[in-house]
Protein backbone atom coordinates (compact mmCIF):
# COMPACT_ATOMS: atom_id res chain seq x y z
CA UNK A 1 0.00 0.00 0.00
CA UNK A 2 2.76 2.41 0.96
CA UNK A 3 4.66 1.77 -2.28
CA UNK A 4 1.51 2.28 -4.35
CA UNK A 5 0.74 5.49 -2.48
CA UNK A 6 4.23 6.76 -3.20
CA UNK A 7 3.86 5.75 -6.84
CA UNK A 8 0.50 7.52 -7.21
CA UNK A 9 1.76 10.67 -5.53
CA UNK A 10 4.84 10.69 -7.76
CA UNK A 11 2.63 10.26 -10.82
CA UNK A 12 0.21 13.01 -9.77
CA UNK A 13 2.97 15.44 -8.84
CA UNK A 14 4.71 14.82 -12.18
CA UNK A 15 1.46 15.44 -13.98
CA UNK A 16 0.55 18.68 -12.17
CA UNK A 17 4.06 20.15 -12.35
CA UNK A 18 3.79 21.15 -16.01
CA UNK A 19 0.29 22.65 -15.64
CA UNK A 20 1.21 24.45 -12.42
CA UNK A 21 4.36 25.95 -13.95
CA UNK A 22 2.31 27.34 -16.84
CA UNK A 23 -0.37 28.68 -14.48
CA UNK A 24 2.11 30.39 -12.17
CA UNK A 25 4.14 31.73 -15.08
CA UNK A 26 0.99 33.43 -16.38
CA UNK A 27 -0.09 34.78 -12.96
CA UNK A 28 3.37 36.07 -12.06
CA UNK A 29 3.80 37.60 -15.52
CA UNK A 30 0.51 39.47 -15.06
CA UNK A 31 1.70 40.63 -11.64
CA UNK A 32 5.01 41.81 -13.09
CA UNK A 33 3.16 43.59 -15.89
CA UNK A 34 0.86 45.21 -13.29
CA UNK A 35 3.87 46.47 -11.37
CA UNK A 36 5.34 47.93 -14.55
CA UNK A 37 2.02 49.60 -15.35
CA UNK A 38 1.78 50.91 -11.81
CA UNK A 39 5.22 52.44 -11.94
CA UNK A 40 4.61 53.86 -15.40
CA UNK A 41 1.08 55.25 -15.06
CA UNK A 42 -0.43 55.16 -11.58
CA UNK A 43 2.38 55.90 -9.14
CA UNK A 44 1.75 59.58 -8.70
CA UNK A 45 -1.85 59.77 -9.83
CA UNK A 46 -5.32 59.05 -8.44
CA UNK A 47 -5.56 55.83 -10.46
CA UNK A 48 -5.81 52.49 -8.68
CA UNK A 49 -5.03 48.92 -9.68
CA UNK A 50 -6.45 45.88 -7.89
CA UNK A 51 -4.72 42.52 -7.90
CA UNK A 52 -6.18 39.23 -6.67
CA UNK A 53 -4.36 35.92 -6.44
CA UNK A 54 -7.11 34.00 -4.72
CA UNK A 55 -9.87 33.79 -7.29
CA UNK A 56 -7.65 32.59 -10.18
CA UNK A 57 -6.25 30.03 -7.73
CA UNK A 58 -9.70 28.86 -6.66
CA UNK A 59 -10.75 28.43 -10.29
CA UNK A 60 -7.46 26.71 -11.17
CA UNK A 61 -7.77 24.27 -8.26
CA UNK A 62 -11.36 23.38 -9.08
CA UNK A 63 -10.50 22.80 -12.76
CA UNK A 64 -7.47 20.65 -11.83
CA UNK A 65 -9.60 18.50 -9.52
CA UNK A 66 -12.37 18.09 -12.06
CA UNK A 67 -10.00 17.30 -14.92
CA UNK A 68 -7.94 14.91 -12.87
CA UNK A 69 -10.80 12.41 -12.81
CA UNK A 70 -10.64 11.84 -16.54
CA UNK A 71 -6.98 12.73 -16.94
CA UNK A 72 -5.28 10.78 -14.15
CA UNK A 73 -7.47 8.07 -12.67
CA UNK A 74 -7.54 5.87 -15.81
CA UNK A 75 -3.74 5.97 -16.03
CA UNK A 76 -3.36 5.10 -12.36
CA UNK A 77 -5.72 2.13 -12.76
CA UNK A 78 -3.79 1.05 -15.86
CA UNK A 79 -0.61 0.94 -13.79
CA UNK A 80 -2.29 -1.28 -11.24
CA UNK A 81 -3.41 1.24 -8.63
CA UNK A 82 -6.32 0.19 -6.47
CA UNK A 83 -9.31 2.48 -5.91
CA UNK A 84 -8.46 2.71 -2.19
CA UNK A 85 -4.99 3.88 -3.10
CA UNK A 86 -6.41 6.44 -5.53
CA UNK A 87 -8.74 7.69 -2.80
CA UNK A 88 -5.90 8.03 -0.29
CA UNK A 89 -3.44 9.60 -2.73
CA UNK A 90 -5.93 12.16 -4.06
CA UNK A 91 -6.75 13.37 -0.55
CA UNK A 92 -3.06 14.09 0.06
CA UNK A 93 -2.67 15.50 -3.45
CA UNK A 94 -5.56 17.96 -3.06
CA UNK A 95 -4.40 19.09 0.34
CA UNK A 96 -0.81 19.59 -0.77
CA UNK A 97 -1.87 21.49 -3.92
CA UNK A 98 -4.06 23.77 -1.79
CA UNK A 99 -1.26 24.32 0.69
CA UNK A 100 1.49 24.92 -1.88
CA UNK A 101 -0.61 27.28 -4.00
CA UNK A 102 -1.71 29.21 -0.91
CA UNK A 103 1.90 29.39 0.25
CA UNK A 104 3.20 30.78 -3.05
CA UNK A 105 0.32 33.23 -3.49
CA UNK A 106 0.46 34.60 0.03
CA UNK A 107 4.21 34.77 0.23
CA UNK A 108 4.32 36.78 -3.01
CA UNK A 109 1.42 38.89 -1.67
CA UNK A 110 3.34 39.61 1.55
CA UNK A 111 6.58 40.34 -0.27
CA UNK A 112 4.95 42.86 -2.60
CA UNK A 113 2.90 44.55 0.14
CA UNK A 114 5.95 44.81 2.40
CA UNK A 115 8.58 45.74 -0.12
CA UNK A 116 6.74 47.62 -2.87
CA UNK A 117 5.96 51.01 -1.38
CA UNK A 118 2.83 51.75 -3.41
CA UNK A 119 0.92 48.59 -2.50
CA UNK A 120 -1.44 47.47 0.26
CA UNK A 121 -3.98 44.75 1.17
CA UNK A 122 -7.66 45.59 0.89
CA UNK A 123 -10.99 43.83 1.23
CA UNK A 124 -12.03 41.75 -1.77
CA UNK A 125 -15.65 42.72 -1.86
CA UNK A 126 -15.07 46.35 -0.86
CA UNK A 127 -14.55 49.30 -3.11
CA UNK A 128 -11.39 51.01 -4.21
CA UNK A 129 -12.20 53.81 -1.78
CA UNK A 130 -10.93 51.52 0.99
CA UNK A 131 -7.42 52.03 -0.29
CA UNK A 132 -5.17 54.50 1.37
CA UNK A 133 -4.23 57.55 -0.61
CA UNK A 134 -0.94 57.32 -2.45
CA UNK A 135 -1.03 53.52 -2.62
CA UNK A 136 -1.92 52.74 -6.17
CA UNK A 137 -1.56 48.90 -6.25
CA UNK A 138 -3.97 47.01 -4.02
CA UNK A 139 -3.98 43.31 -3.20
CA UNK A 140 -7.37 42.13 -2.17
CA UNK A 141 -8.14 39.04 -0.18
CA UNK A 142 -11.01 37.53 1.77
CA UNK A 143 -8.82 37.50 4.87
CA UNK A 144 -9.26 41.25 5.12
CA UNK A 145 -12.60 40.41 6.80
CA UNK A 146 -10.54 38.79 9.53
CA UNK A 147 -7.06 39.70 10.61
CA UNK A 148 -5.04 40.24 7.45
CA UNK A 149 -1.89 38.25 8.18
CA UNK A 150 0.07 35.74 6.13
CA UNK A 151 -1.17 32.89 8.31
CA UNK A 152 -4.83 33.93 8.09
CA UNK A 153 -4.61 34.18 4.33
CA UNK A 154 -2.94 30.75 4.23
CA UNK A 155 -5.78 29.19 6.23
CA UNK A 156 -8.48 30.93 4.17
CA UNK A 157 -6.97 29.98 0.80
CA UNK A 158 -6.06 26.41 1.77
CA UNK A 159 -9.50 25.63 3.17
CA UNK A 160 -11.41 27.21 0.29
CA UNK A 161 -9.22 25.49 -2.31
CA UNK A 162 -9.53 22.11 -0.61
CA UNK A 163 -13.30 22.50 -0.39
CA UNK A 164 -13.55 23.45 -4.07
CA UNK A 165 -11.25 20.61 -5.12
CA UNK A 166 -13.31 18.06 -3.20
CA UNK A 167 -16.51 19.39 -4.71
CA UNK A 168 -15.08 19.53 -8.26
CA UNK A 169 -13.70 16.00 -7.83
CA UNK A 170 -17.14 14.66 -6.96
CA UNK A 171 -18.60 16.59 -9.90
CA UNK A 172 -15.93 15.10 -12.19
CA UNK A 173 -16.73 11.62 -10.89
CA UNK A 174 -20.42 12.14 -11.66
CA UNK A 175 -19.59 13.15 -15.22
CA UNK A 176 -17.12 10.26 -15.60
CA UNK A 177 -19.41 7.56 -14.25
CA UNK A 178 -22.80 8.71 -15.47
CA UNK A 179 -21.93 10.78 -18.54
CA UNK A 180 -23.29 14.21 -19.43
CA UNK A 181 -26.77 13.30 -18.23
CA UNK A 182 -25.52 12.25 -14.79
CA UNK A 183 -23.16 15.21 -14.46
CA UNK A 184 -25.71 17.82 -15.43
CA UNK A 185 -28.36 16.14 -13.28
CA UNK A 186 -26.01 16.51 -10.32
CA UNK A 187 -25.50 20.20 -11.16
CA UNK A 188 -29.28 20.54 -11.56
CA UNK A 189 -29.87 19.14 -8.07
CA UNK A 190 -27.33 21.58 -6.58
CA UNK A 191 -28.94 24.52 -8.41
CA UNK A 192 -32.39 23.37 -7.28
CA UNK A 193 -31.14 23.19 -3.71
CA UNK A 194 -29.95 26.81 -3.96
CA UNK A 195 -33.18 28.01 -5.58
CA UNK A 196 -35.34 26.34 -2.91
CA UNK A 197 -33.04 27.63 -0.16
CA UNK A 198 -33.18 31.19 -1.47
CA UNK A 199 -36.95 31.05 -2.09
CA UNK A 200 -37.68 29.80 1.42
CA UNK A 201 -35.15 32.17 2.89
CA UNK A 202 -33.18 29.73 5.02
CA UNK A 203 -30.14 29.75 2.72
CA UNK A 204 -30.01 33.55 2.76
CA UNK A 205 -30.35 33.51 6.54
CA UNK A 206 -27.51 31.04 6.70
CA UNK A 207 -25.19 33.25 4.62
CA UNK A 208 -26.12 36.35 6.63
CA UNK A 209 -25.43 34.42 9.83
CA UNK A 210 -22.04 33.20 8.58
CA UNK A 211 -20.79 36.48 7.08
CA UNK A 212 -22.13 38.84 9.77
CA UNK A 213 -19.70 37.42 12.27
CA UNK A 214 -17.09 35.76 10.14
CA UNK A 215 -14.18 34.14 11.96
CA UNK A 216 -11.38 31.79 11.01
CA UNK A 217 -13.49 28.98 12.42
CA UNK A 218 -15.88 29.33 9.48
CA UNK A 219 -13.05 28.46 7.09
CA UNK A 220 -11.89 25.56 9.24
CA UNK A 221 -15.47 24.29 9.21
CA UNK A 222 -15.47 24.69 5.44
CA UNK A 223 -12.39 22.46 5.32
CA UNK A 224 -14.22 19.76 7.26
CA UNK A 225 -17.23 20.08 4.95
CA UNK A 226 -14.75 19.56 2.09
CA UNK A 227 -13.44 16.46 3.87
CA UNK A 228 -16.98 15.06 4.22
CA UNK A 229 -17.62 15.69 0.51
CA UNK A 230 -14.30 14.01 -0.27
CA UNK A 231 -15.17 10.95 1.84
CA UNK A 232 -18.48 10.73 -0.03
CA UNK A 233 -16.54 10.50 -3.30
CA UNK A 234 -15.44 6.98 -2.36
CA UNK A 235 -18.94 5.74 -3.12
CA UNK A 236 -18.40 6.80 -6.74
CA UNK A 237 -14.75 5.75 -6.82
CA UNK A 238 -15.15 2.27 -5.35
CA UNK A 239 -16.36 0.53 -8.51
CA UNK A 240 -14.85 2.93 -11.04
CA UNK A 241 -13.78 1.33 -14.31
CA UNK A 242 -11.80 2.56 -17.27
CA UNK A 243 -14.01 3.81 -20.05
CA UNK A 244 -12.84 3.64 -23.65
CA UNK B 1 0.44 -18.22 -12.11
CA UNK B 2 -2.95 -19.62 -13.00
CA UNK B 3 -5.75 -17.62 -14.58
CA UNK B 4 -9.18 -19.16 -14.16
CA UNK B 5 -11.91 -17.77 -16.34
CA UNK B 6 -15.29 -19.03 -15.24
CA UNK B 7 -18.52 -18.38 -17.20
CA UNK B 8 -17.28 -14.87 -17.89
CA UNK B 9 -19.81 -12.56 -19.46
CA UNK B 10 -19.49 -8.88 -20.32
CA UNK B 11 -22.25 -6.78 -21.83
CA UNK B 12 -22.08 -3.17 -23.00
CA UNK B 13 -25.72 -2.15 -22.99
CA UNK B 14 -27.47 -4.72 -25.14
CA UNK B 15 -24.35 -5.83 -26.98
CA UNK B 16 -22.55 -8.85 -25.62
CA UNK B 17 -18.75 -8.64 -25.81
CA UNK B 18 -18.08 -11.92 -23.99
CA UNK B 19 -20.62 -14.64 -23.52
CA UNK B 20 -20.08 -17.23 -20.79
CA UNK B 21 -16.53 -18.18 -21.64
CA UNK B 22 -14.56 -20.53 -19.43
CA UNK B 23 -10.94 -21.56 -19.74
CA UNK B 24 -7.71 -21.76 -17.80
CA UNK B 25 -4.31 -20.27 -18.59
CA UNK B 26 -1.29 -21.55 -16.81
CA UNK B 27 2.07 -19.83 -16.90
CA UNK B 28 4.84 -19.31 -17.57
CA UNK B 29 3.95 -19.50 -21.23
CA UNK B 30 3.54 -17.23 -24.26
CA UNK B 31 -0.10 -17.15 -25.30
CA UNK B 32 -1.44 -15.84 -28.58
CA UNK B 33 -4.88 -14.36 -28.08
CA UNK B 34 -6.34 -14.14 -31.55
CA UNK B 35 -9.59 -13.22 -33.16
CA UNK B 36 -11.18 -10.77 -35.53
CA UNK B 37 -12.16 -7.21 -34.65
CA UNK B 38 -14.93 -7.22 -32.07
CA UNK B 39 -14.28 -10.80 -30.99
CA UNK B 40 -13.87 -9.78 -27.33
CA UNK B 41 -10.06 -9.89 -26.99
CA UNK B 42 -9.66 -6.38 -25.58
CA UNK B 43 -12.65 -6.83 -23.28
CA UNK B 44 -11.11 -10.00 -21.89
CA UNK B 45 -7.75 -8.30 -21.36
CA UNK B 46 -9.41 -5.35 -19.60
CA UNK B 47 -11.23 -7.74 -17.29
CA UNK B 48 -8.07 -9.70 -16.59
CA UNK B 49 -6.15 -6.53 -15.73
CA UNK B 50 -8.96 -5.39 -13.42
CA UNK B 51 -9.81 -2.34 -15.51
CA UNK B 52 -13.47 -3.24 -15.81
CA UNK B 53 -16.01 -5.43 -14.04
CA UNK B 54 -17.68 -8.46 -15.59
CA UNK B 55 -21.45 -8.56 -16.02
CA UNK B 56 -21.36 -12.06 -14.59
CA UNK B 57 -18.87 -14.84 -14.02
CA UNK B 58 -15.33 -14.34 -12.81
CA UNK B 59 -11.71 -14.07 -13.80
CA UNK B 60 -9.29 -15.03 -11.06
CA UNK B 61 -5.52 -15.09 -10.81
CA UNK B 62 -4.23 -17.73 -8.40
CA UNK B 63 -7.73 -17.82 -6.94
CA UNK B 64 -7.93 -14.05 -6.36
CA UNK B 65 -10.35 -11.61 -8.00
CA UNK B 66 -8.54 -9.22 -10.33
CA UNK B 67 -10.71 -6.13 -9.81
CA UNK B 68 -9.23 -3.67 -7.33
CA UNK B 69 -6.88 -6.21 -5.83
CA UNK B 70 -3.34 -4.92 -5.33
CA UNK B 71 -1.89 -8.41 -4.87
CA UNK B 72 -3.06 -9.22 -8.39
CA UNK B 73 -2.74 -5.89 -10.22
CA UNK B 74 0.90 -5.37 -9.28
CA UNK B 75 1.57 -8.68 -11.03
CA UNK B 76 -0.23 -7.71 -14.23
CA UNK B 77 1.02 -5.22 -16.79
CA UNK B 78 -1.28 -4.47 -19.71
CA UNK B 79 0.11 -2.44 -22.58
CA UNK B 80 -2.49 -1.37 -25.11
CA UNK B 81 -2.13 0.05 -28.57
CA UNK B 82 -2.73 3.64 -27.36
CA UNK B 83 -3.38 5.83 -24.31
CA UNK B 84 -0.92 4.06 -22.07
CA UNK B 85 0.70 7.29 -20.88
CA UNK B 86 -0.38 10.80 -19.95
CA UNK B 87 0.72 13.13 -22.73
CA UNK B 88 2.19 15.79 -20.44
CA UNK B 89 4.65 13.41 -18.76
CA UNK B 90 8.29 13.03 -19.71
CA UNK B 91 9.66 9.59 -20.59
CA UNK B 92 11.80 9.55 -17.44
CA UNK B 93 8.70 10.28 -15.33
CA UNK B 94 6.81 7.42 -16.98
CA UNK B 95 9.69 5.04 -16.27
CA UNK B 96 9.90 6.20 -12.65
CA UNK B 97 6.14 5.75 -12.17
CA UNK B 98 6.32 2.20 -13.58
CA UNK B 99 9.32 1.50 -11.38
CA UNK B 100 7.31 2.50 -8.32
CA UNK B 101 4.21 0.57 -9.34
CA UNK B 102 5.86 -2.68 -10.44
CA UNK B 103 7.97 -4.33 -7.74
CA UNK B 104 10.02 -6.37 -10.24
CA UNK B 105 10.84 -3.42 -12.53
CA UNK B 106 14.22 -3.72 -14.31
CA UNK B 107 15.55 -0.18 -14.62
CA UNK B 108 18.86 -1.23 -16.17
CA UNK B 109 17.04 -2.95 -19.00
CA UNK B 110 14.71 0.03 -19.39
CA UNK B 111 17.60 2.46 -19.85
CA UNK B 112 19.32 0.10 -22.30
CA UNK B 113 16.15 -0.23 -24.38
CA UNK B 114 15.50 3.53 -24.27
CA UNK B 115 18.94 3.90 -25.86
CA UNK B 116 18.31 1.12 -28.40
CA UNK B 117 15.03 2.73 -29.50
CA UNK B 118 16.68 6.18 -29.64
CA UNK B 119 14.30 7.75 -27.15
CA UNK B 120 15.12 10.89 -25.22
CA UNK B 121 14.42 10.57 -21.49
CA UNK B 122 13.48 14.25 -21.26
CA UNK B 123 11.02 14.18 -24.15
CA UNK B 124 7.35 14.62 -23.32
CA UNK B 125 4.90 11.97 -24.52
CA UNK B 126 3.01 14.53 -26.60
CA UNK B 127 6.17 15.30 -28.57
CA UNK B 128 6.74 11.66 -29.56
CA UNK B 129 5.73 10.01 -32.82
CA UNK B 130 3.26 7.12 -32.76
CA UNK B 131 6.13 4.67 -33.21
CA UNK B 132 8.08 6.18 -30.32
CA UNK B 133 5.08 5.95 -27.99
CA UNK B 134 4.66 2.31 -29.02
CA UNK B 135 8.35 1.71 -28.35
CA UNK B 136 7.93 3.16 -24.86
CA UNK B 137 4.92 0.86 -24.38
CA UNK B 138 6.81 -2.29 -25.28
CA UNK B 139 9.71 -1.18 -23.06
CA UNK B 140 7.39 -0.68 -20.08
CA UNK B 141 5.81 -4.08 -20.65
CA UNK B 142 9.16 -5.85 -20.91
CA UNK B 143 10.79 -4.06 -17.98
CA UNK B 144 7.81 -4.38 -15.63
CA UNK B 145 8.81 -8.05 -15.37
CA UNK B 146 5.21 -8.55 -14.31
CA UNK B 147 4.43 -12.30 -13.99
CA UNK B 148 1.49 -11.66 -16.31
CA UNK B 149 2.40 -9.28 -19.12
CA UNK B 150 -0.29 -8.52 -21.66
CA UNK B 151 0.30 -6.84 -25.00
CA UNK B 152 -2.76 -5.68 -26.92
CA UNK B 153 -1.57 -4.57 -30.37
CA UNK B 154 1.41 -2.88 -28.75
CA UNK B 155 3.32 -1.80 -31.81
CA UNK B 156 1.16 0.45 -33.94
CA UNK B 157 3.58 2.68 -35.80
CA UNK B 158 6.70 0.65 -35.02
CA UNK B 159 8.71 -0.10 -38.15
CA UNK B 160 9.75 -3.65 -39.09
CA UNK B 161 13.25 -3.27 -37.63
CA UNK B 162 11.92 -1.97 -34.32
CA UNK B 163 9.38 -4.80 -34.18
CA UNK B 164 12.11 -7.35 -34.80
CA UNK B 165 14.18 -5.81 -32.02
CA UNK B 166 11.15 -6.12 -29.74
CA UNK B 167 10.63 -9.82 -30.60
CA UNK B 168 14.32 -10.54 -30.06
CA UNK B 169 14.36 -8.79 -26.68
CA UNK B 170 11.13 -10.50 -25.69
CA UNK B 171 12.59 -13.95 -26.38
CA UNK B 172 15.86 -13.06 -24.69
CA UNK B 173 14.11 -11.81 -21.55
CA UNK B 174 11.67 -14.70 -21.58
CA UNK B 175 14.56 -17.17 -21.69
CA UNK B 176 16.23 -15.40 -18.78
CA UNK B 177 13.10 -15.14 -16.68
CA UNK B 178 10.00 -17.02 -17.74
CA UNK B 179 6.60 -15.43 -17.18
CA UNK B 180 3.14 -15.48 -18.71
CA UNK B 181 2.91 -13.28 -21.78
CA UNK B 182 -0.42 -12.82 -23.49
CA UNK B 183 -0.09 -11.41 -26.94
CA UNK B 184 -2.95 -10.06 -28.97
CA UNK B 185 -2.09 -8.88 -32.45
CA UNK B 186 -3.30 -8.78 -36.02
CA UNK B 187 0.28 -9.24 -37.30
CA UNK B 188 -0.01 -12.94 -36.48
CA UNK B 189 2.52 -14.21 -39.03
CA UNK B 190 5.27 -12.13 -37.42
CA UNK B 191 4.81 -13.50 -33.92
CA UNK B 192 3.12 -16.87 -34.36
CA UNK B 193 6.38 -18.74 -33.86
CA UNK B 194 6.63 -17.23 -30.38
CA UNK B 195 3.28 -18.63 -29.32
CA UNK B 196 3.27 -21.70 -27.13
CA UNK B 197 -0.49 -21.82 -26.91
CA UNK B 198 -3.17 -20.19 -29.00
CA UNK B 199 -6.64 -19.00 -28.05
CA UNK B 200 -9.06 -17.85 -30.70
CA UNK B 201 -12.07 -15.80 -29.75
CA UNK B 202 -15.04 -15.43 -32.05
CA UNK B 203 -17.96 -13.12 -31.29
CA UNK B 204 -17.37 -13.31 -27.56
CA UNK B 205 -16.93 -17.06 -27.43
CA UNK B 206 -13.85 -19.23 -27.18
CA UNK B 207 -13.46 -20.94 -30.53
CA UNK B 208 -10.21 -22.74 -29.86
CA UNK B 209 -7.55 -23.23 -27.22
CA UNK B 210 -4.68 -25.40 -28.29
CA UNK B 211 -0.96 -25.88 -27.98
CA UNK B 212 0.61 -23.98 -30.89
CA UNK B 213 2.80 -26.88 -32.04
CA UNK B 214 -0.11 -29.30 -31.96
CA UNK B 215 -2.15 -26.81 -33.90
CA UNK B 216 0.54 -26.45 -36.55
CA UNK B 217 1.13 -30.20 -36.77
CA UNK B 218 -2.50 -31.17 -36.42
CA UNK B 219 -3.74 -29.19 -39.37
CA UNK B 220 -2.66 -28.99 -43.00
CA UNK B 221 -3.81 -28.19 -46.47
CA UNK B 222 -4.05 -31.16 -48.84
CA UNK B 223 -3.98 -30.72 -52.60
CA UNK B 224 -4.86 -33.16 -55.34
CA UNK B 225 -7.51 -34.18 -57.84
CA UNK B 226 -10.99 -33.42 -56.63
CA UNK B 227 -12.21 -37.04 -56.30
CA UNK B 228 -9.04 -38.15 -54.58
CA UNK B 229 -9.22 -35.27 -52.05
CA UNK B 230 -12.95 -35.79 -51.52
CA UNK B 231 -12.34 -39.46 -50.69
CA UNK B 232 -9.53 -38.60 -48.31
CA UNK B 233 -11.42 -35.90 -46.40
CA UNK B 234 -14.68 -37.87 -46.14
CA UNK B 235 -14.01 -38.77 -42.49
CA UNK B 236 -11.96 -35.67 -41.63
CA UNK B 237 -12.84 -32.41 -39.95
CA UNK B 238 -12.65 -29.95 -42.85
CA UNK B 239 -12.02 -26.27 -42.19
CA UNK B 240 -12.33 -25.05 -45.78
CA UNK B 241 -12.37 -26.35 -49.37
CA UNK B 242 -11.30 -24.62 -52.59
CA UNK B 243 -11.79 -26.00 -56.12
CA UNK B 244 -10.16 -24.96 -59.34
CA UNK B 245 -10.04 -26.78 -62.69
CA UNK B 246 -10.68 -30.25 -61.27
CA UNK B 247 -8.19 -29.76 -58.49
CA UNK B 248 -9.04 -29.27 -54.85
CA UNK B 249 -7.36 -27.71 -51.80
CA UNK B 250 -8.80 -28.84 -48.50
CA UNK B 251 -7.81 -27.31 -45.14
CA UNK B 252 -8.21 -30.09 -42.60
CA UNK B 253 -7.46 -31.25 -39.11
CA UNK B 254 -5.25 -34.24 -39.74
CA UNK B 255 -1.66 -35.33 -40.15
CA UNK B 256 0.41 -34.58 -43.23
CA UNK B 257 1.84 -38.10 -43.20
CA UNK B 258 -1.57 -39.71 -43.69
CA UNK B 259 -2.37 -37.39 -46.58
CA UNK B 260 0.99 -37.98 -48.22
CA UNK B 261 0.48 -41.74 -47.87
CA UNK B 262 -2.77 -41.25 -49.80
CA UNK B 263 -0.77 -39.63 -52.60
CA UNK B 264 -1.78 -36.06 -51.88
CA UNK B 265 0.45 -33.02 -51.67
CA UNK B 266 0.49 -31.28 -48.29
CA UNK B 267 1.47 -27.95 -46.80
CA UNK B 268 1.34 -26.50 -43.30
CA UNK B 269 -1.26 -23.87 -42.55
CA UNK B 270 0.17 -20.68 -41.00
CA UNK B 271 -1.64 -19.77 -37.77
CA UNK B 272 -2.84 -16.50 -39.29
CA UNK B 273 -4.57 -18.34 -42.15
CA UNK B 274 -5.92 -20.93 -39.80
CA UNK B 275 -7.45 -18.20 -37.68
CA UNK B 276 -9.00 -16.61 -40.77
CA UNK B 277 -10.44 -19.91 -42.03
CA UNK B 278 -11.70 -20.94 -38.62
CA UNK B 279 -13.45 -17.64 -38.01
CA UNK B 280 -14.86 -17.71 -41.57
CA UNK B 281 -16.07 -21.23 -41.04
CA UNK B 282 -17.86 -20.17 -37.91
CA UNK B 283 -19.70 -17.55 -39.89
CA UNK B 284 -17.80 -14.36 -39.19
Amino acid sequence: MQRQLKASLFYLSSEIRYTAIIFWAIILSILAFSLVLDIAFFKNSDGQMMFNFSFPLYIFSAIVAQQTVKGSIPYLIKMGSTRKNIFASFSIYFFVISLVNAFIANTVHSLIVNFYPNSQSVVTLGSVSNTKSGESLSFNHLAFFLEDTWMTRMVVDTTIMFFLMAFAFVLGLFFYRFGLLGGFSFIGIIVLFFIIGMAQGWLLDFFVYVFSDITLLVFIQLFFVGLIIYFASYVLLRRLTIQG
Amino acid sequence: MIINVNELEKKYGKSEALSDISFTLEGPKIYGLLGRNGSGKTTFMDLLAGHTLPTSGSVKVDGLETFDNRKVTENICLIKEANNFHKDLKIKQVLRAYELFYPRWDNKLALALIKDYHLNLNARIKSLSKGMVSALGVICGLCSKAPITIYDEPYIGLDAAARKMFYDTLIEEYEKEKRMIIFSTHLIDEVSLLFEEVLILQEGELLLQQNADELRKGSCVVTGEKEQVETFIADKDVIKKEELAGMMNAYIYGSKREAEAAGLRTESIPIQELMIYLTEKEGA
